[in-house]
């Protein structure tokens, strides 16, 4: 279940409404709070008079989880200077964590759904398998999903705690775009530079019988690894001499 | 090393009588095996035993076998990356299983007989490949017709000399002849006066083609990580912070948890709050 889902769940209805599973959960979730609230006032003091700002834990059940932690990624720029430089710095290599792991099991579901595709087509078939094998894709469509919302929201924090600067993470994580998560396999067509080039590609796409022309298609950036790996070009050194 | 004695004395004796030529080695413990090969060649009486590692240009481990390895052979010993091999799968040894079936058991014979009895069948197997040569070299004439065109049409349509400069080395333009056999015997003469580096255009333009090939297979090479994960970092950031501690006597924490501590509990706060964990259970009241 993703965010998004759970905050429907959580927002739609009133508290009456929810599974009791639901509100456990979300009891939880304010206990850990407010435990957190304490031990901030004593490391991050300076974001003491923000959270005057912040509705109170104690009286809003229904948008508790919608607070914000005001870890220093989330904090504005005049209070992020004040910020003790060893959290920065330490929140700053995590996020370049998350951001790895979340691509690196972005690359293994997609595989497995590509080939979970390729089993539906070749093998399922009628109403009831069919039916399951939807099923199937749709859950790990949403662990895609779930799995992206991470990168991006590590990404953005990690944007706001490295703002400036020609970092090397620049050259590792790039901005995650809808169409940039896609397989191996699934390949599409580049962004065209000018409108004449977008309609060729598009004649050549309709004389190819629909499909777009081999030399066209681009892997996406999320299968290149690291952009400043050094073990680019040493394969072409042992062909030259002959 | 006792253990690889055979397949070392196998691959000894079968290149006695070739062993300056390149070789392509596959093998379906190659990443084993490779290991101490230079060592082990070194005990051999033979004097061109000692550098037949050098000549060994590949080690590779046959495609089938190679999905039984673990993730760092399947890259290291791949075909798939290996440059001129085209699409061999090196699983021949494993074909002539079949092949080797009929005229009796050899369970019930005896030691001698039962060498001539493999002899035999070894022998009409190579006597049968033999037979074939002829019309397999004849067709594969036409092929290399084909890949001439191929090559061709690929120069006029990609004029990057960074591309084409490093890797074609083609003493003159190609041009595609009527009779396959002609154009092949043409191809062996220009090779050793024209060319620098004395490779016959067939090999260069193959190469070529190889080239381009791996060059666009690096880039699918999967990168796991390219660094330390998220749990890595948030132990070795514990660990740093345990030698500070040990270096000052002023210890800074609240409740147990260190400065350290408190970030790792407010993002994982962050994620609970993200995707709780067992919120799946709740999906199905």
């Amino acid at each position: 279940m993703n965010r998004r889902k759970l905050q429907v769940a959580l927002t739609s209805a009133t508290s009456e409404l929810l599974p009791t599973s639901v509100v456990e959960l979300r009891m939880a979730f304010r206990r850990s709070l407010i435990r957190f609230r304490q031990l901030q006032a004593h490391y991050q003091p300076e974001v003491v008079p923000l959270l005057a700002q912040l509705p109170s834990i104690g009286q809003d059940f229904d948008t508790v989880h919608e607070t914000s932690l005001l870890l220093p990624s989330s904090l504005p720029p005049e209070t992020l200077s004040k910020c003790s430089k060893r959290l920065v710095s330490m929140e700053r290599e995590l996020r370049i964590g998350q951001c790895r792991d979340s691509l690196a099991q972005l690359r293994t579901k997609l595989t497995a759904q590509a080939r979970l595709l390729k089993h539906k087509f070749i093998h399922v078939r009628h109403q009831v398998p069919n039916t399951r094998a939807r099923s199937l894709l749709n859950r790990i469509n949403e662990k895609i999903e779930t799995i992206a919302t991470k990168y991006r929201h590590a990404l953005a924090m990690l944007q706001a705690l490295d703002k400036r600067g020609a970092s090397v993470w620049r050259l590792e994580f790039l901005e995650l775009r809808k169409q940039d998560v896609r397989c191996l396999s699934q390949a599409e067509l580049p962004d065209a530079p000018t409108q004449a080039r977008a309609e060729e590609l598009h004649e050549r796409t309709l004389l190819n019988g629909g499909i777009t022309p081999e030399g066209n298609r681009t892997v996406s950036w999320i299968w290149r690894g690291s952009l400043m790996g050094s073990s680019e070009g040493q394969g072409h050194d042992e062909y030259s001499e002959g | 090393m006792k253990s690889y004695a055979n397949t070392d004395y196998v691959v000894v004796r079968s290149t006695s009588h070739n062993p300056e030529t390149k070789k392509v080695a596959s093998y379906d413990i190659m990443c084993q095996w490779s290991v101490n090969l230079r060592n082990r060649l070194r005990e051999f009486p033979f004097k061109y035993a000692e550098t037949l590692d050098d000549k060994i240009v590949a080690r590779v481990v046959p495609k089938f076998h190679l999905a039984a390895h673990k993730e760092s052979c399947r890259i290291d010993f791949s075909l798939n990356y290996e440059p001129g091999v085209g699409r061999s799968d090196m699983e021949g040894p494993e074909r002539t299983w079949f092949g080797l079936q009929g005229g009796g058991s050899t369970k019930d014979q005896g030691p001698g007989y039962w060498s001539d009895a493999m002899d035999d069948k070894f022998g009409h197997w190579n006597w049968s490949k033999l037979v074939r040569l002829g019309g397999f070299i004849f067709s594969s004439s036409h092929t290399i017709t084909y890949l001439y065109s191929q090559v061709h049409s690929f120069q006029r349509s990609t004029p990057t000399p960074s591309l084409n400069q490093p890797l074609i080395r083609m003493s003159s333009p190609l041009s595609v002849s009527a009779s396959p056999r002609k154009h092949l015997i043409r191809g062996r003469q220009e090779s050793s006066p024209g060319s620098a580096t004395g490779v016959s255009p067939i090999l260069t333009s193959t190469r070529l083609l190889v080239c381009l090939i791996l060059s666009a297979s690096r880039s699918f090479l999967i990168h796991i990580l390219s660094g330390p994960s998220e749990l890595e970092i948030r132990r070795r950031l514990t660990l740093e912070e345990e030698q500070d501690e040990a270096m000052s006597t002023a210890i800074d924490s609240v409740d147990g948890f260190t400065q350290t501590k408190y970030l790792l509990y407010g993002l994982d706060l962050e994620e609970q709050r993200c995707v709780p964990p067992g919120l799946a259970l709740c999906s199905r009241n």
